[in-house]
C-alpha cells in the first residue's frame, strides 16, 4: 500500500521532470520562471537493522562487547542518529543548546535522574521523584539548609581515576565561578553560593543560603556532570583558570557511559561504549551522530533505515512518517508551553482588557487541530497541565468572540496595527501567528507578522522590546516556583512579557520557604488565578513530545526536560 | 607591460578590494540588529551575565574601535573566534573549506566536461536535435532551483534506484590520511583506493547537481561565442583557403572562444568556492556555505566576516589567475 503510494509519487515527479524538459526544449533561450519546489520522499526498502551504518564501522575487536550472530561471527552494535546540527559546546557549565546537553549526558554522569514510569504507553521520567546516580543518597538536616550527600563508591573516570567527594566539590566550585546555566541553577534555585565541604572521600556537606524545595532537583541537569579536575587543571591558563575554552571543545576522561572518539565538524560525532562505567557497559557499542541539516532528508534516511533515530522533526515531518514501514513514533503529553506573549508595558497590551479580549479571540481548536494535528493539548494557565499544582481548565479562556469584541470595544485599543514577532527558525510559530492574525482581524485588530532571525528575536525578546510574540517554554524542573520565578516574576530576565503583579511576587517569594505541600498548593493556585485574570500571555497549547526511530530501537524514555538520553537505548530483543 | 608590474598592480588592487569588502561586511554585521550575547547566555541568565558577554566580545566599544581591533587581528592572521562552535574561525574554516573546494572543483570539472563540447556542437549544427537539446538542458539548468534538482536526484538515484549512497556527508568509509583535506585527492596520494571510492561516490550527486546549474550558462556562452566566431571574417577566409572544417573549428575558432569562456569559468568557480548553501544543505555537505548561513542566523560575526572575505578572496584569486593566463596568451591585454 505504502510502496504503491510512493511509487505513484515517483511517477508523478518523473512525469513532471520530463514535462519540464519538453517545455524547456520548446521555449526560447530566456530563463524560465522558477519551478515550485516539491517535497520529496521515496519508496525505501528495509535496511539492515542492528548495523545501519555498517560500512563505516571498524573491524570488531574482543574489547568492544559484541553481539553474536547466527553464523558465530561477532558484530558491533551501532546506533546511528540523524541530528540537525553540530554540538555547540562540551563544557557542562555553559551549555545552552540541546545538542550539547544530549552529548554531555552521554559522556558525563549526573548526580540524580528521574525514575522511569509508564504513561499512556510511553516510558517517561517521573518529574515528581528523583533516583540516585552518582549521588548515592542524601539527607536534609532539620535546619532545611544543610544536606549530607554520600557519593557512590567504585565509580571511576575512563582512565580509572576514582570519582570522589572532591570531584563533586570541584564541580560545584567550577560552576559557581563560570557564568552559565550551572551557576544560575545553583545560585537562583538551590541558593548555593559556596562549594560543599568534603567530609571524607565519599561524603559531602552542602549548605544553601536559604531554604529551597529544589536543591536536589537542581543537580538533575547536565551542568552537574562529573568532570575530571585534573583535565581542567592541565588546561587552565591565567586568563582562563577554569579551562572553559578547552572544555568547550574536548570531553577528555569521561565519567559517563560513552567516550567521544571522533568529531568531524558539521558532519559526524562518534561515541564509543565504556567498559568500566559503574552502571555497566551500555547496550550499543557505538553511537554515531550524523549531521543532516534537512529535516526532510532525516525523514527519508529514517524510512530507508540508514539512520535509526531522527531528532528535531516538526509536525510536517511526523506527518510524512505516518504509516512508514519499520518506523515508530514515541510520543507522550508534555509540559512544554506554547504561548503568545503580550508585552504588558507596551500599548495596547498595557490594558488588561485588551489582553483578555485577545485571549477570548484566539481560535484554540484551530491551532490544536491544524498546527499540531491533534498532537497537543490545550494549555490553560501559567502552570501546565500535569504539574502537581496545575489548576488545568479551572482557569483560562476559551474562544468567545462576542465577549472578546465587547472587551476590545470597551478597552483603550485605538485600532493601531500590532506587530506579532516570531523566530523565523520555528516553522510552527509561523503557523500559529497566521491563525492568531486571522482570528484577531475578525475583532478589528490588525496584526502585522514580523519574522526575525533567531539572534534578533532573542535580543529583542530579552530586551522586552517585542509588542507581541509567539514563544515556547519548557521548564526543566517541574515546580511552580521554578516556573514562575523564571517567567512571570517582576523584573526577572525571562519575563519577556514584562508582567508584574505584587501578589504574585509575594507568592513566589513565600513559595521558596514553604515546605508544607498543601499550603504551597494553595498559594500557587491563587497565583494561577491572578495570572489568568490578568492574561499576560495567550495560553495556547502543550505540544506532545515526539521522537521517531526504527522499530528495533528500544528503551527510549521521554524525560521532563525533553533531552533524550541516547546512552540508555538498546537494540530490541 | 611587464608581467611583474602587472602582477604587482593586480595584487595591490586585491588588497584594496579586500579592505573595502571587510569594511562593508563589518559595518553591515554590526549595524543590522542581532546581538549574539542574548543567544550565548541562554534562558538561564541575568543582565549582568549579558553585560559580561557583551564586554568580552567587545561589542560595547564604538564601531570604529571594533573595526580597528578586527583589522589588527586580521593582519596577524587571526580571524577571531566563533561563539557558536567555540573554535577559532581559522580552525573552523580549515575544517570546512576543503569540503567546499572539493565539491566546487568536481562540479566545475563536470560542468566543463558536458557544457563545452555540447555548446560547440550545438553552435556548429544550428537547429539540429543537439541544438534543441542544448537549448532545453541549458534552459532547465538556469531555471530550476539547485536544491530542487538535488532533491529530485536524491529521490531517483538514492530513494528509488538505490544507485547512490546515502547523502550524509563526504564519505561513508574511512577518512583518508590528511594531506590536503580534499578526501579524493588525499586518498589518491595515500593510494587508498577504498577511501577514494567512498569519497568519490559521495561527490557524484551534489557535484552533478551543481554541474547542471553551473554548466547551463557556460553552455550558452560557449554556443554564443562559437556561433559568432564561426561567422567571422577570419573563419570565412580560412574556409576560402580550403582549410579542413575540423582544423577550422579546433585551431582557428576554438582558441577565440576559450578566452571569453574561461572568464565565465572563473566567475563560476569563484561562486562555487564561496560555498553553495542549498546543495550543502540537501546533501548534508559540511562546507563553508552552510557554516556561513548558520553563523548569520546566530549573529556569529567573526565567521560571517571570514566567510565573506574568503568568498571575495576566492573571486579575486580566480580572476587574477584567469587574467594572468589572458595576459600570457592574448597580446591585446598587454597594452
Amino acid at each position: 500500500m505504502i510502496e504503491a503510494r510512493w511509487t505513484g509519487k515517483v511517477r508523478f515527479l518523473a512525469v513532471l521532470a520530463v514535462l519540464s524538459l519538453v517545455v524547456a526544449a520548446c521555449g526560447s533561450d530566456e530563463p524560465e520562471p522558477e519551478t515550485t519546489p516539491q517535497t520529496t520522499a521515496a519508496a525505501m526498502e528495509e535496511a539492515p537493522t542492528t548495523t545501519a551504518a555498517a560500512e563505516e564501522m571498524e573491524e570488531p575487536t574482543e574489547e568492544t562487547g559484541m553481539a553474536e550472530e547466527s553464523d558465530g561471527a561477532m558484530e558491533e552494535t551501532v546506533l546511528t542518529i540523524g541530528v540537525p546540527g553540530d554540538i555547540e559546546t562540551l563544557d557542562p557549565c555553559c551549555a545552552n543548546f540541546i545538542r550539547s546537553h544530549e552529548a554531555l549526558l552521554m559522556v558525563y554522569d549526573v548526580p540524580v535522574i528521574h525514575p522511569i514510569i509508564e504513561q499512556g504507553g510511553a516510558m517517561v521520567g517521573d518529574a515528581d521523584n528523583l533516583l540516585p546516580r552518582y549521588f548515592e543518597s542524601w539527607t536534609e538536616h532539620d535546619d532545611g539548609l544543610t544536606y549530607t550527600i554520600k557519593i557512590r563508591e567504585g565509580m571511576t573516570f575512563d582512565d580509572g581515576t576514582p570519582i570522589t567527594a572532591e570531584t563533586i566539590r570541584f564541580m560545584v566550585d567550577r560552576n559557581l565561578n563560570t557564568p552559565g546555566g550551572g551557576a544560575w541553577l545553583l545560585t537562583n534555585i538551590a541558593f548555593v553560593t559556596t562549594p560543599p565541604t568534603v567530609i571524607d572521600d565519599y561524603t559531602l556537606e552542602l549548605v544553601s543560603d536559604k531554604p529551597s524545595p529544589m536543591v536536589m532537583q537542581s543537580f538533575y541537569m547536565s551542568s552537574s556532570a562529573a568532570i575530571d579536575p585534573q583535565v581542567v587543571a592541565a588546561n587552565a591558563t591565567d586568563e582562563d583558570p577554569w579551562a572553559t575554552e578547552y572544555m568547550a571543545r574536548n570531553a577528555d576522561n569521561p565519567s559517563g557511559p560513552y567516550r567521544l572518539v571522533s568529531r568531524t565538524p558539521d558532519q559526524e560525532v562518534v561515541f564509543e561504549a565504556r567498559d568500566n562505567f559503574w552502571g555497566g557497559r551500555p547496550a550499543y557499542d557505538r553511537i554515531v551522530w550524523k549531521v543532516i541539516p534537512s529535516p526532510a532528508e532525516r525523514v527519508q534516511l529514517l524510512k530507508a533505515g540508514v539512520i535509526d533515530l531522527a531528532v528535531g522533526l516538526g509536525t510536517e515531518e511526523f506527518n510524512a512518517l505516518d504509516g512508514a514501514d519499520g518506523v515508530k513514533v514515541v510520543r507522550t503529553p508534555s509540559k512544554n508551553m506554547a504561548y503568545v506573549g503580550m508585552n504588558n508595558s507596551i500599548a495596547p497590551f498595557d490594558d488588561q482588557m485588551v489582553r483578555q479580549a485577545v485571549s477570548y479571540g484566539v481560535d484554540y481548536d484551530d491551532i490544536l487541530e491544524n498546527v499540531y494535528k491533534g498532537d497537543a493539548r490545550r494549555l490553560h494557565g501559567a502552570i501546565p497541565n500535569g504539574s502537581a499544582v496545575s489548576l488545568g481548565d479551572q482557569v483560562g479562556y476559551t474562544q468567545d468572540t462576542a465577549q472578546a469584541q465587547e472587551l476590545l470595544d470597551a478597552s483603550s485599543y485605538d485600532g493601531s496595527t500590532v506587530t506579532l514577532s516570531i523566530d523565523s527558525a520555528k516553522a510552527e510559530h509561523q503557523l500559529i501567528a497566521v491563525r492568531v492574525q486571522a482570528a484577531l482581524r475578525e475583532l478589528g485588530m490588525d496584526i502585522e507578522i514580523e519574522q526575525l532571525p533567531s539572534a534578533v528575536f532573542a535580543e529583542r525578546k530579552v530586551g522586552k522590546q517585542l509588542q507581541m510574540f509567539v514563544d515556547e517554554l519548557l521548564a526543566w524542573i517541574d515546580d511552580p516556583n521554578y516556573q514562575l520565578s523564571l517567567t512571570l516574576e517582576s523584573g526577572v530576565f525571562g519575563n519577556y512579557a514584562d508582567y508584574s503583579n505584587a501578589r504574585v511576587d509575594e507568592i513566589i517569594t513565600a513559595g521558596w520557604a514553604e515546605q508544607d505541600a498543601d499550603a504551597r498548593r494553595a498559594i500557587f493556585e491563587e497565583a494561577q488565578r491572578i495570572i489568568s485574570e490578568e492574561a499576560p500571555w495567550v495560553f495556547l497549547a502543550q505540544p506532545d513530545f515526539k521522537f521517531a526511530m526504527r522499530e528495533h530501537v528500544d528503551g527510549f524514555v521521554l524525560y521532563p526536560n525533553a533531552i533524550p538520553r541516547f546512552a540508555d537505548l538498546s537494540p530490541a530483543g | 607591460m611587464h608581467l611583474a608590474v602587472y602582477v604587482a598592480r593586480r595584487l595591490a588592487y586585491m588588497l584594496v578590494a579586500l579592505f573595502g569588502v571587510s569594511l562593508v561586511a563589518f559595518v553591515v554585521t554590526r549595524v543590522l540588529p542581532g546581538n549574539p550575547a542574548y543567544m550565548i547566555v541562554g534562558v538561564l541568565a541575568d543582565e549582568s551575565t549579558v553585560a559580561a558577554v557583551i564586554e568580552r566580545l567587545g561589542l560595547d566599544l564604538p564601531i570604529h574601535e571594533q573595526y580597528f581591533r578586527y583589522i589588527q587581528q586580521l593582519a596577524s592572521g587571526d580571524l577571531g573566534d566563533s561563539w557558536r562552535t567555540r573554535n577559532p574561525v581559522t580552525v573552523d574554516i580549515g575544517a570546512r573549506w576543503p569540503a567546499t573546494i572539493e565539491l566546487g572543483s568536481a562540479a566545475l570539472i563536470l560542468a566543463i566536461a558536458w557544457s563545452l563540447p555540447f555548446g560547440i556542437v550545438s553552435a556548429l549544427r544550428r537547429r539540429s536535435i543537439s541544438d534543441r537539446l542544448a537549448n532545453a538542458v541549458s534552459g532547465l539548468g538556469v531555471s530550476i532551483p539547485e536544491f530542487w534538482l538535488g532533491l529530485i536526484l536524491l529521490l531517483v538515484f538514492f530513494g528509488t534506484l538505490e544507485w547512490a549512497p546515502a547523502p550524509i556527508g563526504r564519505t561513508l568509509g574511512d577518512v583518508p590520511a590528511h594531506t590536503t583535506g580534499l578526501y579524493t585527492v588525499d586518498a589518491i596520494l595515500a593510494r587508498d583506493w577504498e577511501a577514494f571510492k567512498a569519497a568519490a561516490v559521495q561527490l557524484i550527486l551534489p557535484a552533478a547537481t551543481l554541474a547542471l546549474v553551473v554548466g547551463a550558462p557556460l553552455l550558452r556562452v560557449t554556443r554564443g561565442f562559437m556561433r559568432e566566431t564561426m561567422s567571422s571574417h577570419h573563419i570565412r577566409s580560412a574556409r576560402a583557403l580550403g582549410i579542413p572544417e575540423r582544423s577550422i573549428v579546433l585551431r582557428h575558432a576554438l582558441p577565440n572562444v576559450l578566452l571569453p569562456v574561461s572568464t565565465m569559468v572563473a566567475i563560476m568557480y569563484g561562486y562555487l568556492l564561496g560555498g553553495t548553501v542549498l546543495v550543502e544543505f540537501v546533501f548534508a555537505w559540511p562546507g563553508i556555505g552552510k557554516y556561513a548561513i548558520d553563523s548569520i542566523n546566530a549573529s556569529d560575526f567573526a565567521p560571517v566576516l571570514a566567510a565573506v572575505l574568503l568568498s571575495a578572496l576566492s573571486y579575486l584569486v580566480v580572476y587574477l589567475v584567469m587574467d594572468l593566463l589572458h595576459f600570457v596568451v592574448d597580446p591585446r591585454t598587454r597594452t
